[in-house]
């Protein structure tokens, strides 16, 4: 079974959807709080282009994908963070 | 249709993401690949196991240019503290020997076998003269043959064969440096040295009579002799022919003297007896003896082999999870999902 590629792939796709659908409300609305929500979903993107090149490539190793995808995930949760406090 | 009962887009969307995410929540508790290794090579052994199990081996046939002795040091990889053993062939004597820690001099366990005598019997009781198979594979008589091949998994295995002058007897020694396909039912262990007995134009004197093969094993004073049946390669797994051995432990480690229950006589498979295992106090040995049926052509195989500790150890560890490439599937899931989230962003807007 090779779920990993499926999640990975998924990841990516709905990464790159929101990002899209964020910034086009962004440019639309201009609203700051819908910047820093593609920033967010731009990260999640970067993590998904980032773990399917290190599946695709055999470059992570489970450790490896652990750091990788802990160190996004705190990127993102920081930038909600900021975004819930400034609201 | 009721308006309460038409199904809103939205709603159709957020339970198409549910299932989704349900769907993939729930598989991902299902026994996965991740972390189970392949057999590319088709030799039933899980290639991550082949590739951590792989022994240095150095194998010759001594000395130039006309040899008659053998030379094998087989030494783990990567194991916590490696292990190694020696088997050599000199003067009509197998020696194999087990080091828990490669690198020490003093064997932990081993033995020497011999072959001694072939002879007619019939019921138990010889018939004709036997004939001294130690005397034909002495230095004299005796000359060995060292080839390098490639298994049916692409693997280096080094064979050895050792012919005595008359023809009569001869051994052929296999060694592989990892599991290797030698044929589409034996797969070599790079723990144990295979082996071929050939018997070719026996001069039978009675036609009701079998062929004894008489064996020695000698071993040091400490170690402890027992016969296991079936053997442990049997019990494991690793083999998949019916086998007996003979074990020679000192405590947890051990080395052994296996062979399998059939033969090939005159082509046709036929059972092989083998006679009680016995200690002759006056020579200091254990004997048996392998019993075959007539033929002109006698092809057997038992093994030498050790326990090893070291591949104990590598098997035994915890063992870190892999991950497993497949760009088919991860494109096929890209497209797809990449048409659903298209098709949803299209249908959310005419819906405006």
């Amino acid at each position: 079974m090779v779920l990993e590629n499926v999640i990975v792939a998924g990841v990516t796709v709905f990464a790159l959807a929101l990002t899209v659908i964020a910034a086009a409300a962004y440019r639309r609305t201009g609203e700051r709080s819908l910047l820093m929500l593609a920033a967010a979903f731009a990260l999640f993107l970067a993590k998904g282009v980032a773990l399917s090149l290190g599946l695709l490539l055999r470059l992570l190793f489970v450790p490896d994908l652990f750091v990788l995808s802990s160190a996004f995930d705190v990127a993102i949760l920081a930038l909600f963070f900021v975004y819930t406090l400034r609201r | 249709m009721p308006r309460a009962m038409r199904l809103r887009l939205e709603d159709a969307s957020v339970l198409l993401a549910g299932l989704l995410a349900a769907l993939l929540l729930l598989a991902s508790f299902a026994p996965s690949g991740v972390g189970k290794g392949v057999d590319v090579d088709d030799d039933t052994i899980d290639d991550d196991l082949e590739a951590e199990t792989a022994r240095a081996v150095v194998a010759v046939a001594v000395p130039a240019p006309f040899p008659n002795q053998i030379v094998v040091t087989s030494r783990s990889v990567g194991a916590e503290v490696d292990d190694a053993f020696d088997l050599t062939f000199e003067d009509g004597r197998f020696d194999l020997a087990y080091f828990r820690e490669a690198g020490t001099e003093t064997a932990a366990v081993g033995y020497r076998l011999e072959f001694r005598d072939l002879v007619e019997w019939r019921n138990g009781e010889e018939v004709g003269d036997a004939v001294d198979v130690r005397e034909l594979l002495r230095r004299g008589t005796v000359r060995v043959n060292a080839t390098r091949s490639i298994s049916l998994d692409g693997e280096n295995v080094t064979t050895f064969q050792i012919r005595e002058v008359t023809g009569l007897f001869g051994v052929d020694l296999h060694v592989a440096e990892r599991f290797a396909k030698w044929t589409p039912t034996l797969v070599l262990s790079p723990m144990e040295v295979k082996m071929d007995i050939f018997i070719e134009g026996y001069p039978f004197v009675a036609a009701d009579t079998d062929l004894a093969l008489e064996i020695r094993v000698r071993v040091l004073d400490g170690y402890d002799v027992s016969e296991a049946h079936p053997s442990r390669d049997v019990q494991e797994g690793y083999s998949g022919v019916d086998e007996r051995e003979i074990v020679v432990s000192a405590g947890e480690l051990a080395t052994f003297f296996a062979w399998a229950e059939t033969a090939t006589v005159d082509g046709a498979e036929r059972p092989v007896a083998v006679t009680d295992l016995r200690f002759e106090p006056e020579e200091g040995e254990w004997s048996l003896a392998f019993v075959y049926p007539q033929g002109q052509r006698i092809v057997h195989d038992p093994k030498l082999g050790v326990v090893s500790q070291a591949f104990e150890e590598i098997v035994t560890r915890p063992k870190e999870p892999t991950l497993t490439p497949d760009p088919f599937l991860f494109s096929l899931s890209l497209v797809v999902l990449a048409i659903l989230v298209l098709a949803a962003v299209s249908l959310r807007r005419r819906r405006r």
